[in-house]
Parts: C-alpha cells; structure tokens; sequence
C-alpha cells in the first residue's frame, strides 16, 4: 500500500520555515489537517480542515479522507508523544509517511548545552505528575512536556516534598519562536505567576542530605511505603523481583498485593511495565493506591476480592507473584494456567503449609526452591543482637 | 483533599465519554483525584482503563460484595436488574468515602466522586 498520509512536523514558524522537500508534500495535499493555529500561515488551494476533539472524532475525520492525499501538520517531532505515535494505533503502517521536525526535547537540550541521550524525556501534557516521580534521582536531568504553568508548580511541590528543593527548574517558553524565553529558578523559590503556558521543563534533580534515595533497582526501603503491617520485607523484595525479572512493557499479576509494594517496584524496574494489585481486603485498595501515586506508577490496576474468583477475565500475565495464601491450590492453579508460556512465577511462603504445597509443585513444575533467612539489628537490654526474622521459602519456577 | 471517583458504564462508553463526565463533576471542586473506582465486572474494559490512565490515578476494581455493602443515594433500576447491584458510580466512590458529588449521567457513563477519609 503507498501512503496516501504525511505527516509532517512543524516549528514555531509553520510551514514557511520548512525544507524544501516537506514544503513540497504539503503543497501536494488535496487536504491538510491541523491545529487551527498552522493552518492560518497555508496559501488558498487546499481543503484545510482544524482538529476537532475529543480524539475518537479526530480519528474519524483522518479515517474519512483514507486513500485520498492528506497532510496532518503537527509540532516538532510527531513520533515522540504525538499524533504520529496515536495515529499508529488506527492505521496499517503502510498507510503514512512521517516527516519529523526537531523536537521540543531537541530545541531544549541544544539551548541549555544537555547531552540529550543522557537525559529523561517523558510528557506531563495531560498526564499524572505522578510520573516524574521514579526520575527523581541525585544529579539526573529531565526534560518535560507540560500542560501549562500549573505543572511547572506541581513539579517543584513535588521535588520540595521529595527533599530536592535545591533542584534548578529552567522554563523555556515559545521553543524556537520569535517570543522565545527561557528563565530558571530553584524549586524552593520558583514563583509561576509571569509565566506563560506553552513550555518545556527542564529539571536538574539537586538532592538535599536528607533526600530519601529511590532508585528504580528493586529493594526501596520498607519505609518508602504507606502500610497497614502487610508488606513483603525489602530484602526478600529484592529477591523475588529479581527473579520475576521485569522487562519493558510486561504485565504482572500480583496476587495477594498487601500494600502493592511488588507491583510497584516491577513497574519502576522497566519502561511501560504493568501490573494488577490482586488483593482480598477492599480497605487496602486506597493505602496501594496511595504508594503507587507516591512511587510514580499511576498506572497500577488494584482489583478486590477473593482470589481465584478476582482473577478471571484479566489479560494474560508475563509473571505472576504469589505473595499471600501460597497454600491454597485453586489460586495457583488458576494464575498458572493464565500464565503465558516462557512467563515466570515466583511463590513466597512462610508457613508449614505453604512450604508443603510449594516442595509438591517443585516436584511437579520443576524450577529452583530458594530458602530466604535474613536477620536484623536489635537489642537485648544494653547488647545488640541480629534478630531473626520468619525465613522465607521461595519458589521460582518457568512456564514451559 | 483527596478525591475518589467512581464510574458506572455501559459497554458503549469510550474513554473520551468519561473523561468528559469526570471532569465536569470535578469542577468547582479543589483536590487531587487518587482513585478510579468502578465495578471488577468491567475487568479489561479499555476505555475505563485509559480513562483511568488520562486522569492519573490508580484504577480499582470493586468485588460485587464491596459494593453492596455502601448505602447508595441514587439507585439506579438497570443496574440492579443487570448486577443485583445498586448504580456502581456512587457505590465505588462511597467505598472510599463520604460523597461530595452524587451519581451524574452522560450517554453511557456515570460518575460520583467521594472524598477519600483519612
């Protein structure tokens, strides 16, 4: 099939500061669809049709003109967070050509001198702040897309709240435009109120001495979380995702989720990795809530009720945690059976029964038992002990 | 203050629907949305699920039970005789907490919201 849709990237100029060759499609369009603000610099001769919201009738109106010779006009780079990138989802690949234009991560990182592939790009247009949250790291820079000037003083609440008040906030309005202006200021001291609402963030995270450390790597502190007593301790934590071993874009089921600590942390460890929080306790619903929003993994699903039952009709998992009730058949039977093949599952039991049901099904499955024993500092008086804490058995085991 | 909201559908609803609806309850009202909350019957529902997505909070799915339990304002009839269930929105959202905005309809979506208790 040729492409009988162009989409092409614009700057701040619009069309009259385009390439000769992307100059040359558009002029070629019978229709040109855009943002009304692009069509206004268009010569007379074409259809030119603006956007209408909400997205389903803007895929119509593309849908519409199918076969015929269309121009979309977009700003900067339509395949990093943009049209290019939703259009993909409606239409076969051979259906349109892309014409990139830098982009606003492009124009940022070439004013402020940053090595753009060492830099966290990521869009909190029309998204959950929340999302920040897991590049929140000592010295790391981040560029990002905004709404308005409103997340430019959500942004800084959230660093001050996460210890990083020093970290320097570089506004850059109007990106390679005539009213191009570029400010900064610490997030301790930004004030929004004289800026505009077309932007690009730029985040130098400046941690302050108390600033609790993060990182994506599995094993946060048990502290990093809300609980209500039920969370898998940071060691065995550590253990457990190191073997469900988390990659970008897989889904995990964690059944019997506690405080969601596991399918937090999976989704951290790997870009576009998704989990669904299975948890009998409706009241813990709110407090997994609460650690994934805090943790920068909105996008968790938490579904109540008793397993095996709250399990049936989700996708299918790559992984599957059994952090609760490990003894209890009919869970294991149903999360294995929706396991996809090649899909690891990880058990983790403290209890008699547990430990027999997990030794049975290694004996049937096959795959490795782990014995996790970990110790802690306490006291006896005036003397320090290493105080043992429940030992925990572990069972990893791979889907044929 | 931290919001709950609650969504009932209809297989018809899309995820523009109930962004819509969602945001016209929220107005006027100064908080953070920290939950979506709607019924687990609507597991692998892809519009509640990128509704979910764009307004930035976690999706939770209620079991049946859960949401029986919750005294709802405003039954709806269609629910009932679909689910046994009184109208979801308000259930889900009371699940969380008192209700500051009750049960409002769109097309195919409904939406409550509660304030989450402490």
């Amino acid at each position: 099939m040729t492409a009988w849709l162009n989409i092409v990237g614009v700057g701040e100029g619009g069309v009259a500061d385009l390439s000769p060759a992307a100059r040359a499609i558009v002029g070629a369009a019978a229709t040109i669809l855009g943002p009304q603000r692009l069509l206004d610099g268009l010569g007379e001769g074409q259809e030119r049709l603006a956007w209408q919201s909400p997205l389903t009738r803007m895929i119509e109106q593309v849908q519409a003109l199918a076969g015929t010779p269309t121009v979309i006009l977009a700003t900067g780079d339509p395949s990093w967070f943009g049209i290019g990138v939703t259009l993909s989802r409606y239409l076969p690949a051979g259906a349109f050509a892309i014409t990139p234009h830098p982009s606003a991560f492009s124009l940022a990182a070439a004013r402020l001198h940053w090595a753009l592939q060492n830099v966290a790009t990521l869009s909190l247009h029309g998204r959950a702040d929340a999302a920040l949250q897991p590049h929140i790291l000592p010295g790391n820079r981040i560029l990002a897309l905004t709404t308005d000037r409103g997340t430019v003083a959500s942004v800084a609440a959230m660093l001050r709240a996460r210890g990083y008040g020093e970290s320097t906030l570089t506004m850059l309005e109007n990106l390679g435009g005539p009213h191009e202006r570029i400010s900064s200021a610490s997030a301790r001291q930004i004030d929004v109120s004289q800026l505009g609402d077309f932007l690009t963030l730029a985040i130098d995270c400046v941690a302050g001495v108390e600033a609790p450390l993060l990182p994506p790597v599995p094993g946060l502190p048990d502290d990093a979380f809300v609980t209500d007593g039920q969370i898998t301790k940071r060691e065995v934590r550590a253990a457990s995702l190191a073997k469900l071993a988390p990659y970008p874009g897989a889904l995990l089921w964690d059944v019997g989720a506690g405080s969601g600590s596991i399918g937090i942390e999976w989704m951290r460890a790997a870009r576009e990795a998704r989990a669904i929080a299975f948890e009998r306790d409706p009241a813990r619903a709110s407090i997994i809530a609460e650690n994934a929003r805090n943790l920068g993994t909105p996008g968790i699903e938490i579904v109540t009720g008793v397993a095996p039952e709250s399990l049936s009709g989700q996708p299918t998992p790559d992984a599957v945690f059994l952090g609760g009730d490990v003894g209890n058949g009919a869970i294991f039977e149903a999360a294995w059976a929706a396991l996809r093949p090649g899909g690891r599952l990880v058990a983790n039991s403290v209890t008699i029964e547990g430990d027999r049901a997990l030794f049975e099904r290694q004996d049937v499955h096959g795959g490795e038992l782990t014995r996790i024993e970990v110790s802690y500092l306490d006291s006896v008086g005036s003397r320090h002990v290493l105080r043992p804490r429940l030992p925990v058995t572990q069972w990893a085991v791979r889907k044929p | 203050m931290k919001l709950a909201v609650g969504i009932g559908l209809s297989s018809r609803a899309e995820a523009d629907e109930i962004v819509a609806l969602v945001t016209s309850c929220l107005a006027g009202l100064r908080g953070e949305v920290e939950v979506v909350a709607s019924s687990r019957r609507k597991a692998g529902n892809v519009a509640l699920s990128s509704a979910a997505e764009r307004l930035g909070a976690p999706l939770v799915l209620l079991d049946d039970a859960t949401l029986a339990r919750q005294d709802v304002p405003h039954p709806s009839r269609v629910a009932e005789a679909r689910t046994g269930l009184d109208g979801v929105a308000e259930a889900a959202a009371l699940h969380f907490g008192p209700l500051l905005v009750g049960k409002t309809k769109s097309a195919h979506a409904t939406c409550a919201i509660a304030e989450i208790a402490p």
